[in-house]
C-alpha cells in the first residue's frame, strides 16, 4: 500500500470541462507513469456535473492494449455557499488496463455523456518498458497483503481471465495471505450476519450538532477467499457535506480474520467524513457492492456477489441557544485557533496593508472569519488558501484569508480583532477564536482625509437609489404584536355555523313532534279504554263518598265502555232481555254474560235506593273483575278523531 | 453596654437583610440588551456586528416588528456599502415583510419593502434578467380577496340569515313571511357555504403555509425527482414573497404563483407569524 502510494500519485490530469455550460468537471487518473510490459495499471475517470449525471463512460486506448471494466459508483454531494445550493451528481469509472508493447502512449480520453452530449477528459501518458526493467519492489507489508505493484502483477484473476499472461490465480495469492497478529478493533466482528459475504457500516458518533463530524466506515468482509470491489454505489448523504477519507478499497490492507471458526477476508471500503447539515433525524443510506472473485457466484454478469450494508441513522440538533455568541454561523463546529499578520505596519492615507488571518483547527473548518469594522477602513474580499485535509479520519487543517485594507484616514488605526465564534463538542460550549491585529500608523498623503462620518459603510455607498429613503432604525421598541385570536380558531365555529340554520330546523321538527304527540295524546285520553278507567275511578271515588247512585251511574258507563271496547258491542242500545244473547253472541262466556246482566241489574237497584254502601264497593269490584275477564274481540281500529 | 451592641446588633443585622444592601442592578432582559447593542453597533457603522446581533435575537425566538424593521435597516445599510454581501436585499425585503406579517398596518415598512423590491428589479434589470411574476392562483387570490376573519364574519351573517329565514318559513302562517323565510334561508344558506369555505381555506393557508422571502439572487424551483423546472416562473428573483407548504431536510417545497417546487431552505428566510 505505502508503496503503491508513490506510484498512483504520479499522473493527475484535472480537465477543464469541454463546455462550458455544461457545468461538468471531468478528472483522469493514472495508478503509474510506468509499468511494464503485461503489467495492469488502473485508469480512474471522475466525472461531477451540476446536472445531469454523467453516463456511458468510454476509455479511448491506443491498438495493443487489453482493457477490463469499467467499474462504475455513482456519488452526489450537496453543498451550500454564500446561500447557494450546489447539488452535483457525478460517477467513478476505473479501468484496469494493461500494455503489451514497449512505448510511450497516450492513455484517454475518456469521455461520457451528459445530458445527451458527449464530454472528455483530458489524457495521460504512460510509458510500457521490458518486463524486469522496473526494480522489483520490497517485500510487501505483511499487514497489507493486497499491497500490489505493479498493479496487475498480484492482482486476484478475475473469472474469465484464467490464463492470460500476467494475470495471477487469486488462489494461489490466498496461499500467500499472511496470518494477521493483531486485527484493528475496528475490523471486528462477532458474527457473520450473512453467508459468504457482507458488507458493515458503522456511523459514530450517532448523536451530534450540526456541523459536527460523523465518521462513516464501510467494511467488506468476504468469507470465500479473495475478491475484488465491483459495481460499487456510494451511501446516500444528502443531508451532509462529505469529505472522502477512503474512497475505495483497492489501496486498503486487507486482512485474515476468523468469524464464527471460518476465515474471512475484511477490507475497508471507504471512510467518509460527514458534516450534518441540519438538525433531524438524519439517514446515511445502504451501500451496494459486488464481491467478485473464483469463491463468489455472480447476482448477474460481471456484477459479483452483490451485498449491502445497513442504513444508519444519526440524530443531529443544533447546538444550544443558550450562550450562543453574536455572529455564531450554523456549522461552525469544532476546536479552532487564529493567528494574524498584518504588512507593512505604516502606510499612507489610501494606502493598504495586507493583513492575512489564519484560522487552524479541527472540523469543517468555516469559510469566513469575523472581520472588524471601522471607520476609515475598507477590507476588500479575502483570498482564501485552504489546506485541509485528514489526521487519522479526523477532518481538519487550515485555512488562509488575505485580505486587502484600505486606510483613509490618518492616525494610528488599531485594527481590532478578527474573530470566529464556534461551538466545541467536546467541552459542549461556546467558544470564540480571536486574534489582535495590532495598530497600523496611517500619514496623511495621497488622498484628503473625508468628513468624519457616523456609518462608514454607508458612507461608502455604491448605490444610489430609492433606498436612500429608507429611515433611520428604530430606536425603542413600540408595543408588542399581540397574537390575533381568530373567530375560526375559536372551538366548534365552523360547527356552530352550520349548526345555527340546522338547529333552527331540528327545532321546527321537535315543534311538529311535539304537536303530533300532543294531539296523540287528546285522541288516546277520548278512547273507550280511557273511558273506562275514568268510569272506574269515578265509581271508586263515588263509593267511597257513599254515593250510591253516582256509583250505579259511574259502573254502568264503565262497563259500557268495556263492552264497546273488547266487544265492539254497543250494549247501551241493547234491550236488557237481549243483552245476554248479543254477550254470547259477540263471543262472551254464558256465566260471564249473566254477571254482566245481573251486574246491570244490581247497578238499577243501586240507583233507586236499593242496597247499601257495601253494595256499591261490591259493584265497584265486580265491574273491574267483569272488565278483567271480557275476551278483547278483533274489530276495526277506532277512527282517529278529527283535529 | 449591652443594650447599646444589642441594638447596634439588630441594626447591622436589619441592614444586611435590608433589599437595599442587596438590591444588585436588575439584570437587563437579554434580548432587549441586544436589541440595544445592535442598534448601537448600527449607529457605528458596523452593521455586521448589527446583523449578527438582529439574527441572534432572531434564533432566541424573539420576534418584534420593530426589531425586524431595524433588521433590514442593517441589511440595506450593507447593501449599500462596499461590504455588501449577495442576498442583502432580499434579506432586507424579508426582514420588512416579517415586520409586515408582525404589523400588518405599518406604513413606514410598506413604503420601504416596495423601495427595497423596486432597487432589486432595479439591479435586476441592469443585470439583464427578465422579471416573472407570477400571480397567486385564482382560487389562492380569491381566498386573499379579504381576511380570515372577514370570510368568518360573512360566514356568521350568512348562518344568521339563514337560520332567521328557515324560522320564519317553519314558524308563519302567513304566505308572505314564508316566502320571505325561504329566500332569505337560500341566501343564506349559499353565503354561508361560499365564505365559510373561504373561511376554511384562509386558516387552511394560516396554518399549513409560512410566509417566507427568497434570500438570493435567484432561486431555481425543483421538481420531486431533484430535476431543474423551467419555463416561464421557474427562477425565483430575489426578494420575492413564496410560500412554504412542506420542508424536508433542507429543502422546502415552496408555492411561487401557480408553480410549486422545492428550493434550498438556505435560500429562504422564512417569516415569524405573529
Amino acid at each position: 500500500m505505502k508503496a503503491f502510494l508513490p506510484l498512483s500519485v504520479a499522473a493527475v490530469v484535472v480537465v477543464a470541462p469541454s463546455f462550458a455550460h455544461a457545468a461538468a468537471s471531468l478528472r483522469l487518473t493514472v495508478s503509474a507513469e510506468q509499468v511494464q510490459i503485461g503489467e495492469g495499471i488502473r485508469v480512474e475517470l471522475s466525472a461531477m456535473s451540476d446536472g445531469d449525471e454523467p453516463s456511458t463512460p468510454r476509455l479511448r486506448t491506443p491498438p495493443g492494449f487489453n482493457v477490463q471494466g469499467p467499474s462504475v459508483g455513482s456519488s452526489q454531494s450537496f453543498s451550500l455557499s454564500n446561500g447557494h445550493f450546489q447539488h452535483q451528481r457525478g460517477i467513478t469509472a476505473s479501468w484496469i488496463v494493461m500494455g503489451t508493447h514497449i512505448g510511450r502512449y497516450v492513455i484517454g480520453p475518456a469521455v461520457v455523456q451528459v445530458g445527451g452530449k458527449t464530454q472528455q477528459s483530458d489524457t495521460a501518458t504512460i510509458e510500457v518498458v521490458a518486463a524486469g526493467t522496473i526494480p522489483r519492489r520490497p517485500r510487501r507489508n505483511p499487514v497489507d497483503p493486497f499491497d500490489m505493484d505493479p498493479f496487475f502483477n498480484q492482482m486476484p484473476r478475475l473469472p474469465g481471465l484464467r490464463g492470460i499472461p500476467g494475470m495471477p490465480n487469486l488462489d494461489d495469492l490466498e496461499n500467500e495471505l499472511p496470518v494477521l497478529p493483531e486485527l484493528p478493533p475496528e475490523y471486528a466482528v462477532e458474527h457473520a450476519p450473512e453467508q459468504m459475504a457482507f458488507l458493515r457500516a458503522t456511523a459514530s458518533p450517532k448523536d451530534v450538532v450540526v456541523g459536527e463530524q460523523v465518521t462513516l466506515r464501510v467494511y467488506a468482509y468476504g468469507g470465500n477467499g479473495p475478491y475484488d470491489e465491483v459495481g460499487a454505489a456510494e451511501p446516500s448523504r444528502a443531508d451532509f457535506l462529505s469529505q472522502i477519507i477512503v474512497d475505495s478499497s483497492y489501496r486498503q490492507p486487507r486482512y485474515l480474520m476468523e468469524i464464527d471458526g471460518a476465515r474471512w477476508t475484511a477490507v475497508k471500503l471507504r471512510e467518509i467524513a460527514l458534516f450534518p447539515l441540519h438538525a433531524g433525524e438524519l439517514v446515511i443510506g445502504p451501500m451496494t457492492m459486488g464481491f467478485r472473485g473464483p469463491g463468489y457466484p455472480e447476482n448477474s454478469a460481471m456484477q459479483g456477489l452483490i451485498r449491502s450494508s445497513k442504513e444508519l441513522r444519526i440524530t443531529v440538533r443544533e447546538p444550544p441557544i443558550a450562550g450562543r455568541p453574536p455572529g455564531y454561523e450554523l456549522g461552525d463546529v469544532g476546536a479552532y485557533s487564529l493567528s494574524s499578520e498584518v504588512e507593512p505596519r505604516s502606510v499612507t492615507a489610501g494606502d493598504a496593508v495586507a493583513v492575512t488571518v489564519r484560522l487552524e483547527g479541527t472540523g469543517n473548518v468555516p469559510h469566513g472569519v469575523k472581520i472588524p469594522e471601522q471607520k476609515g477602513v475598507d477590507w476588500l474580499d479575502p483570498t482564501i488558501n485552504d489546506a485541509v485535509t485528514d489526521h487519522s479520519g479526523v477532518v481538519g487543517g487550515a485555512r488562509t484569508f488575505r485580505y486587502v485594507v484600505r486606510l483613509d484616514e490618518p492616525g494610528s488605526h488599531d485594527l481590532g480583532e478578527v474573530t470566529l465564534p464556534y461551538y466545541d463538542p467536546r467541552a459542549k460550549k461556546y467558544e470564540i477564536a480571536r486574534t489582535q491585529l495590532g495598530s497600523v500608523d496611517v500619514k496623511p498623503g495621497k488622498i484628503a482625509a473625508p468628513a468624519p462620518s457616523a456609518a462608514p459603510s454607508a458612507s461608502s455607498s455604491t448605490t444610489d437609489g430609492p433606498l436612500e429613503d429608507i429611515g433611520a432604525p428604530r430606536r425603542a421598541l413600540g408595543a408588542p404584536t399581540v397574537t390575533p385570536r381568530h373567530f375560526t380558531d375559536s372551538k366548534g365555529f365552523f360547527g356552530l355555523l352550520a349548526g345555527g340554520p340546522l338547529a333552527v330546523i331540528a327545532l321546527g321538527g321537535l315543534t311538529e313532534l311535539a304537536s303530533r304527540l300532543r294531539r296523540r295524546m287528546t285522541a288516546r285520553e277520548r278512547s273507550l279504554s280511557a273511558a273506562y278507567r275514568r268510569a272506574l275511578a269515578d265509581a271508586r271515588a263515588a263509593a267511597t263518598r257513599g254515593d250510591r247512585s253516582a256509583v250505579a251511574g259511574a259502573v254502568e258507563r264503565a262497563l259500557y265502555s268495556a263492552l264497546e271496547d273488547r266487544l265492539g258491542l254497543k250494549a247501551r242500545a241493547v234491550l236488557r232481555p237481549d243483552l245476554s244473547r248479543k254477550l254470547e253472541q259477540a263471543g262472551t262466556e254464558p256465566a260471564l254474560a249473566a254477571e254482566i246482566v245481573a251486574l246491570l241489574d244490581d247497578c238499577d237497584k243501586l240507583r233507586f235506593a236499593s242496597g247499601d254502601d257495601a253494595d256499591a264497593k261490591r259493584a265497584v269490584d265486580r265491574v273491574a273483575n267483569v272488565a278483567a275477564k271480557l275476551p278483547r274481540v278483533s274489530r276495526p281500529a277506532d277512527p282517529e278523531p278529527a283535529r | 453596654m449591652k443594650a447599646a451592641s444589642l441594638a447596634t446588633l439588630i441594626a447591622v443585622f436589619a441592614l444586611a437583610l435590608s433589599p437595599a444592601v442587596h438590591a444588585a442592578p436588575a439584570p437587563a432582559d437579554p434580548d432587549l440588551q441586544l436589541f440595544t447593542d445592535a442598534i448601537a453597533a448600527l449607529d457605528k457603522g458596523a452593521t455586521d456586528d448589527a446583523i449578527d446581533r438582529m439574527e441572534l435575537l432572531a434564533d432566541r425566538g424573539f420576534s418584534h416588528p420593530d426589531a425586524s424593521y431595524d433588521l433590514a435597516v442593517a441589511y440595506v445599510r450593507r447593501a449599500q456599502s462596499r461590504g455588501a454581501k449577495r442576498g442583502d436585499l432580499g434579506r432586507a425585503a424579508a426582514a420588512l415583510a416579517e415586520s409586515l406579517e408582525l404589523r400588518p398596518d405599518d406604513a413606514e415598512a410598506t413604503a420601504a419593502l416596495g423601495r427595497v423590491r423596486h432597487e432589486i428589479a432595479r439591479k435586476r434589470a441592469r443585470a439583464g434578467a427578465t422579471e416573472v411574476d407570477l400571480k397567486p392562483s385564482l382560487g389562492w387570490a380569491v381566498v386573499g380577496l379579504f381576511e380570515e376573519d372577514t370570510w368568518a364574519l360573512l360566514a356568521m351573517i350568512g348562518s344568521g340569515v339563514a337560520s332567521l329565514g328557515i324560522a320564519a318559513r317553519l314558524a308563519s302562517k302567513k304566505d308572505a313571511v314564508r316566502l320571505g323565510g325561504t329566500i332569505a334561508a337560500s341566501l343564506g344558506a349559499v353565503t354561508l357555504l361560499v365564505t365559510g369555505a373561504l373561511a376554511a381555506f384562509a386558516r387552511y393557508e394560516r396554518i399549513h403555509y409560512r410566509p417566507a422571502v427568497v434570500v438570493v439572487e435567484e432561486a431555481r424551483l425543483h421538481d420531486d425527482n431533484g430535476a431543474t423546472i423551467t419555463g416561464p416562473g421557474s427562477v425565483v428573483p430575489e426578494g420575492a414573497s413564496v410560500r412554504v407548504s412542506d420542508q424536508r431536510g433542507t429543502l422546502a417545497h415552496v408555492e411561487w404563483g401557480t408553480l410549486d417546487g422545492w428550493l434550498s431552505l438556505g435560500q429562504l428566510r422564512l417569516l415569524a407569524r405573529p
